[in-house]
């Protein structure tokens, strides 16, 4: 992957350089912290159920903040050019792009896991689940981003990218209620499949299956492979 | 339309095509340029010296035709064959909120050069564009004379052997300009450079070649008739018995320039010179004090004009 660590210590470094990664893993450790507190105090559940639900919530709103930038900012300040007319393969810049997004939402993750902590510190949670729950939230996190990615790698405005990603995960969060427009058909299977609402069920119960893992390995892998194919086209 | 192909060009556009829709922009352009040739590509706005320059750096894909550097040929599909390019766009590609060095050190470190041979060439293009002052400073705060630098010295980072330079010059005020000329120039010196631009007197100023593109065809621009904004040709007929008279009349109006005296015989010679515009009525008078103009051809000078008797109403192109 020719030039891929240029293009990804680049990314981090913008991150980083700029208010984006404070702002946005602070939020995410403050509300995810916040309704961690609050359903320990007033529910007393000695698990991470109902944090991992919030956090699937939080996840599904930050993330495209993050994704919108990925190319239509690039797009907007001309630089887009610079990167495609570098020694660096259009493969190597998405999945550099992806996997400093990657690495934030790892950051985030990584400043959630103090609830653990506290969890163990003042009680015995069954660990399985929590490790379980992390993975599948890293898992659903993955495929946001590279949705995200994906539409950013489409759009010339940041704003349109993140409205559209927004969208785009609505969509594929609520797919599983057209079932009721189908009831004999074997759609409903294939809208139960691909709806994030009905994977994140076992997630945030810390159950990975192996067709969820394939679901969203899959799903990152089309996205990564057509935002390539979107900057390739780029190229005509 | 073929342009001056040379044998052992560096650099060459060869038989490129390009179509945007039904809009034919290139129609099979063929340039070929040697190591220390700054080639201006002028034209219109909207005729395809973007498309042209963004093909040439590997950026798109031509329908036909190909692009080659010392033999090889420029695919955007192979990353390594543009590490010998240098690319300047028409918007100065700097991330705003890095500081010169390290945004520099990105452009380096995707040319896959190591630590040493980055930070020497970053040395190297901090002191030739005058950037050492502000190398610490955000690119977001810095004025676009100094990104159009930056950007400049991110083309030339990896000491690439061809230079493709897209309106370089464009929206920089008097000063900026003439010190951009002054890095384009010293940037130029071994490398083969294609600056576009729509401003002739950029072109003037800069190049050593001139190709003027028009609905996809690349003409080429005489540059030999491209002189001093302030001089003309003259080219006189005289009737003079003598050529020793002419040669005793001449020198105090000719002392900055060469002048071609050919007999035609019959007492009539044939008189070329480059003069100052200024001069140019004192000649006449001159020769017509002395009855011995026949006939006098004044030539257009600057390429301004040149192109102008390509390109205006009733040109060749």
């Amino acid at each position: 992957m020719i030039g891929f660590w240029s293009v990804f210590v680049r990314e981090l470094q913008h991150y980083f350089v700029t208010p984006i990664a404070y702002v946005v893993i602070s939020t995410f450790w403050l509300l995810s912290g916040f309704f961690f507190s609050f359903n320990q105090l007033f529910v007393s559940a000695i698990d991470m159920v109902s944090a991992f639900h919030n956090m699937s919530l939080l996840l599904m709103l930050m993330i495209p903040l993050l994704t919108m930038r990925s190319f239509a900012e690039e797009k907007q300040a001309g630089t887009l050019e610079l990167l495609m007319t570098l020694p660096i393969s259009d493969g190597a810049i998405i999945l550099a792009k992806y996997l400093s997004l990657m690495m934030l939402v790892f950051f985030m993750l990584l400043g959630s896991s103090v609830a653990v902590m506290v969890l163990i510190y003042f009680g015995e949670p069954d660990l399985g689940p929590i490790v379980g729950g992390y993975t599948g939230i890293f898992l659903l996190a993955s495929s946001f981003s590279a949705l995200g990615l994906l539409i950013s790698s489409l759009s010339a405005n940041q704003v349109v990218a993140a409205t559209a990603t927004w969208s785009l995960l609505l969509v594929l969060w609520f797919i599983d209620y057209a079932s009721a427009l189908f009831p004999a058909s074997d759609l409903i299977n294939l809208f139960q499949h691909i709806s994030f609402s009905v994977q994140y069920l076992d997630i945030i119960r810390g159950v990975v299956t192996g067709g969820g893992f394939i679901y969203f390995f899959g799903l990152v892998l089309f996205c990564l492979v057509s935002a390539t194919q979107v900057l390739r086209m780029k190229r005509f | 339309m073929q342009i001056e192909k040379k044998s052992e060009a560096l650099f060459e556009i060869k038989g490129v095509k390009k179509r945007f829709g039904r809009y034919s922009v290139l129609d099979s352009i063929n340039l070929a340029i040697q190591p220390g040739e700054i080639v201006g590509l002028l034209g219109p706005n909207g005729c395809g010296k973007t498309t042209t320059l963004r093909i040439a750096a590997g950026f798109a894909w031509p329908d036909t035709g190909q692009v080659i550097l010392n033999g090889s040929p420029i695919s955007p599909d192979q990353p390594k064959s543009r590490r010998s390019i240098g690319y300047l766009p028409e918007r100065s590609p700097v991330y705003d909120s890095f500081n010169v060095t390290r945004y520099l050190l990105f452009v380096a470190s995707a040319h896959n050069m190591d630590r040493v041979q980055a930070s020497d060439s970053i040395e190297y293009v901090l002191n030739a564009f005058d950037l050492e002052l502000v190398k610490d400073r955000t690119i977001g705060h810095l004025s676009k004379g100094y990104k159009q630098r930056i950007g400049l010295a991110q083309a030339l980072i990896s000491k690439p052997k061809v230079l493709l330079l897209d309106e370089p010059t464009n929206g920089l005020d008097p000063r900026q300009l003439i010190e951009a000329r002054k890095m384009i120039k010293l940037a130029a010196q071994d490398k083969a450079v294609i600056f576009s631009t729509h401003i002739v007197q950029e072109i003037e100023a800069l190049c050593t070649r001139v190709v003027y593109l028009d609905k996809g065809i690349l003409h080429p621009v005489p540059l030999k008739k491209s002189l001093p904004r302030d001089c003309v040709s003259i080219t006189v007929d005289i009737v003079c018995a003598k050529i020793e008279v002419l040669r005793k009349l001449l020198p105090p109006l000719s002392r900055e320039s060469k002048v071609t005296i050919v007999p035609l015989g019959d007492e009539k010679f044939n008189v070329s010179m480059t003069i100052r515009k200024e001069k140019q009525s004192d000649l006449i008078h001159l020769f017509s004090k002395h009855s011995l103009l026949e006939s006098l051809q004044v030539d257009g000078s600057s390429l301004e004009e040149t192109l102008i008797e390509l390109i205006g109403e009733g040109g060749k192109l």
